[in-house]
């Protein structure tokens, strides 16, 4: 039991936000050590210190058994200290390989770069990942999940001592995430230290050896696994009890109103010939690997891509939503996966951040906004899903991860829309939150929204889903109902129906 | 209200003006004391005489560039604009129908470039370049390089009397053209921190792909944003003919950098997404206690250039500086 990392009385004070505050306890050298806690409870802070990105505001941190001060991201990159961070940091107009490189380039001699050297590790480097990602593939063209493979392999160096992933598994199903934790394995046995920070408990269940926590910037304790329950975990994470935690679908309606109807929906190279109903009052899971064509069905149904064929009906007329706008029109509402990119306006504050998608419900004929109206629809989001902020104002970038979610996710409600788009609706969101948010989404149901959720976690679909739709390779491979809608059915169909 | 009101002063993002504003104090302070006829009321209405034209431009250009782009064509459509104006006047068309013209030149170039720069998917640098000599040169072709003067001769046209004395008039000692910018100011403060448009302007400028999937239609937006700035173009072109009773093929040229410099002075960020209308305000009042300063400490034009150099690269490293601490 040699510590690696201690962290002594680690505060860190933002304007208006105690992110954390007198934390202390210690990594063991080649465990896996999980690190837990609600949105917002300080989890990435503490790990951004570690990494050099931002300064503690008091107290002391050792590594290997020596006091050290890290200042910058390089610093603790020479010291073997790799993060994945939350936030995925590639530059997408560059290749994996160069993305992988970048920085710490091969070179040889008179500053000439060795691409194909660097290439030909890029490829082994994702060999060792279990993936055939091309060193070439630029990154703008990768799809969330490997996007965070590439983020993995980047921080993996040679002298790696410790790896950090702030939740590399929030957009990751099940495949990925096991290939993931093979590797976190192999790479345990290699003597090296794995800090694991996720939402998802069962996984921390399975994976880790011990397991902090956080809540709102303190300390509650460490935990052996086999010293805690899922049960307990969770009510340390919470500060009470929950109930309710994982949602259970009562699937009382009859199936039977359909309300849009997808007929032989291809897109070349994406998917082919899809042909489902949404009913209302519905959530329809669907579920596939990575690749699989999910996120790419939902962007077309919601005029994100112009390159479809086959055609849509809405309550019986014939639509198309050649852009969002369109389909933000015809009454449809997406959260969107790539939540950097396609989701949040870094200039906007969290208040702007929300009423984006609503100008015209709120602005009078001459395009005045009513503000008073855009505060109360904000405000109504802020405590009906919890978002943690120091107020309205504050810039989004200052929000924990889960709660940005939560504030696109509000922008989204605030549409009051008819049929609900949702890839990844809850990615980075806490146990709690995602009861919240799952509970909102069900009474909505009950209200007459439609909702296709698209989600790479199994359990999510399992429990919230009214029917199930499994796709693969980009073709709709099962429709799942009642008892079917199981674990085994679902996984059997995702990989080889 | 009271809720609302709170709303408009974040909106406002108060702090970054604060710094600019304190630039603007310090260079008064400098220019009260090391020379005795700055602080004149004569010299200070020169001065907001002055910079009237340019600021209507760059009320325009802030929104063009908050939305992401940037405008490049502004002098060369100022000068078209007040060319078309004068050549309808001087060959005996009514001054009615010269104003009309020239608004609709600088509508038209404004539109084109918002057009080939969303629709024709060519980079705004590239089409406003282009267009910037485009206009150049369509108006030197049409004027033959003469100047065009407006005088009881040259003008059979009613009412010359009248627009001259929008450009050249005061009203209790107060330059119309003063005047015609600040209301310019106030109508775009109002568009752009009270309207959905000023609003999505940002939206587009913060993130183009956000905004799309958020249901704006970007391309209207940035439409929108360069053709009110052709529109303010030609209404600074055509004061800008009454005011001097003539133009020529090169009224104008150069006139684009003192409008990018006084919006960027002005705290807006080049990369979109941010910046007031109230800062660009500001950014043209330094520009012009500036170059006004350096005239009257009898400084060299060739340092004059020099010193505003300066004071834009000092303008924004201070600006990005103080950001990145609070960061
Ligand atoms: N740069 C910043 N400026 C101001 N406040 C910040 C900043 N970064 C984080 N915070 C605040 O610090 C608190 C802790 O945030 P942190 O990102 O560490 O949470 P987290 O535990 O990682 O949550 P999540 O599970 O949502 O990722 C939050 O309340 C957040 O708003
Ligand atoms: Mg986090």
């Amino acid at each position: 039991m040699i510590p690696i990392i201690e962290f002594n009385h680690i505060t860190k004070l933002f304007p208006g936000v105690n992110a954390l505050v007198d934390v202390s306890f210690s990594v063991v050298k080649g465990e896996i050590h999980a690190l837990v806690g609600e949105n917002g409870a300080g989890k990435s802070t503490l790990m951004n210190i570690l990494g050099g990105l931002y300064s503690q505001t008091t107290g002391r941190m050792k590594f290997c058994g020596k006091e050290v001060v890290i200042n910058n991201e390089l610093a603790a990159i020479n010291m073997g200290i790799g993060i994945v961070y939350q936030e995925l940091k590639l530059c997408p107009n560059l290749t994996v390989a160069e993305n992988i490189f970048l920085g710490r380039e091969i070179k040889e001699g008179m500053g000439k770069v060795n691409w194909k050297k660097m290439n030909v590790e890029s490829r082994s480097a994702m060999l060792a990942l279990n993936t055939e990602i091309a060193p070439e593939t630029f990154v703008k063209n990768l799809s969330i999940a490997e996007q965070q493979i590439v983020e993995i392999a980047r921080s993996i160096t040679k002298n790696i001592k410790v790896l950090i992933l702030d939740e590399p598994t929030s957009a990751l199903t099940l495949k990925e995430s096991e290939s993931l934790f093979t590797i976190m394995k192999e790479l345990q046995q290699k003597g090296v230290t794995i800090i694991y920070i996720s939402h998802r408990l069962e996984e921390i269940m399975d994976l880790c050896d011990r397991v902090s926590i956080l809540r709102d910037g303190k300390y509650q304790g460490t935990f052996v696994r086999e010293e805690i329950t899922l049960k307990k975990l969770v009510k340390i994470i919470a500060g009470k009890e929950l109930i309710d935690v994982l949602g259970h679908s009562y699937r009382k309606y009859e199936l039977n109103k359909p309300l849009l109807i997808i007929k032989n929906l291809s897109s070349p190279g994406l998917f082919k010939n899809l042909n489902f109903t949404l009913n209302k009052n519905e959530i329809l899971g669907v579920y596939g690997v990575q690749g699989a064509g999910r996120t790419e069905l939902l962007e077309a149904i919601f005029g994100l891509n112009n390159k479809i064929t086959g055609y849509m009906e809405l309550n019986g007329k014939r639509i198309t939503n050649r852009s969002p706008s369109e389909a933000i029109n015809n009454g449809f509402a997406m959260v969107p996966e790539d939540r950097r990119r396609v989701g949040i306006f870094p200039n906007f504050n969290i208040f702007e951040n929300i009423i984006v998608s609503i100008g015209k419900d709120v602005s009078n004929l001459l395009g005045f906004v009513n503000n008073c109206k855009t505060l109360d629809i904000s405000n109504k989001y802020k405590t009906e899903l919890g978002i943690k902020m120091k107020d309205l104002f504050q810039n989004i970038q200052n929000l924990s991860g889960g709660n940005q979610q939560k504030v696109i996710i509000s922008r989204w409600l605030a549409t009051s829309p008819k049929i609900f788009l949702v890839d990844e609706l809850t990615r980075g969101v806490d146990v709690g939150a995602k009861a919240e948010i799952f509970k909102i989404l069900r009474k909505l149901r009950d209200d007459g929204l439609s909702i296709i959720l698209v989600s790479s976690e199994l359990t999510e679909i399992i429990s919230e889903s009214d029917r199930v739709l499994v796709m693969r390779n980009g073709s709709l491979v099962a429709e799942l109902n009642g008892q079917e809608i199981n674990k085994d059915k679902i996984i059997y169909h995702a990989l080889c129906g | 209200m009271v809720k609302s009101f709170k709303v408009l002063i974040k909106i406002g993002n108060s702090t970054r003006e604060i710094g600019v504003f304190a630039a603007l104090v310090l260079l008064v302070i400098f220019f009260s004391i090391t020379s005795p006829y700055f602080l004149k009321v004569n010299n200070l209405l020169n001065i907001i005489r002055q910079i009237s034209l340019l600021g209507i431009i760059s009320m325009g250009m802030t929104m063009v560039i908050v939305s992401g782009e940037i405008d490049l064509s502004v002098g060369a459509v100022y000068g078209a604009a007040a060319i078309v104006c004068g050549m309808i006047i001087t060959n005996g068309g009514p001054i009615w129908l010269g104003i009309v013209s020239a608004l609709l030149t600088g509508f038209f170039f404004g539109a084109l470039n918002g057009v080939l720069s969303t629709y024709g998917r060519i980079p705004a640098l590239i089409v406003t370049l282009g267009m910037m000599n485009i206009a150049r040169g369509s108006v030197l072709v049409l004027s033959g390089a003469r100047v065009i003067s407006l005088s009881s001769r040259t003008v059979s046209a009613e009412g010359l009397d009248s627009f001259l004395f929008l450009g050249q008039g005061k009203i209790f000692q107060i330059p119309i053209i003063s005047i015609i910018f600040i209301l310019t100011v106030i109508i775009a403060n109002i568009i752009y921190s009270k309207t959905l448009l000023g609003f999505r302007m940002r939206a587009v400028g913060g993130n183009k792909s956000a905004a799309r999937a958020a249901g704006i239609n970007q391309k209207f937006i940035k439409i929108a944003a360069f053709s009110l700035t052709g529109l303010l173009c030609a209404i600074g072109g055509i004061l800008n003919l009454s005011s001097l009773a003539n133009v020529q093929g090169t009224t104008g040229s150069g006139l684009e950098l003192d409008v990018i410099s006084a919006v960027i002075i002005g705290g807006t960020s080049l990369n979109g997404g941010e910046g007031t209308i109230l800062g660009t305000f500001i950014g043209v009042l330094i520009m012009g206690v500036l170059k006004n300063g350096i005239i009257l400490l009898g400084v060299s034009p060739f340092l004059q250039m020099l010193i505003i150099g300066i004071v834009i690269i000092a303008a924004v490293a201070i600006d990005m500086w103080s950001r990145s601490k609070s960061e």
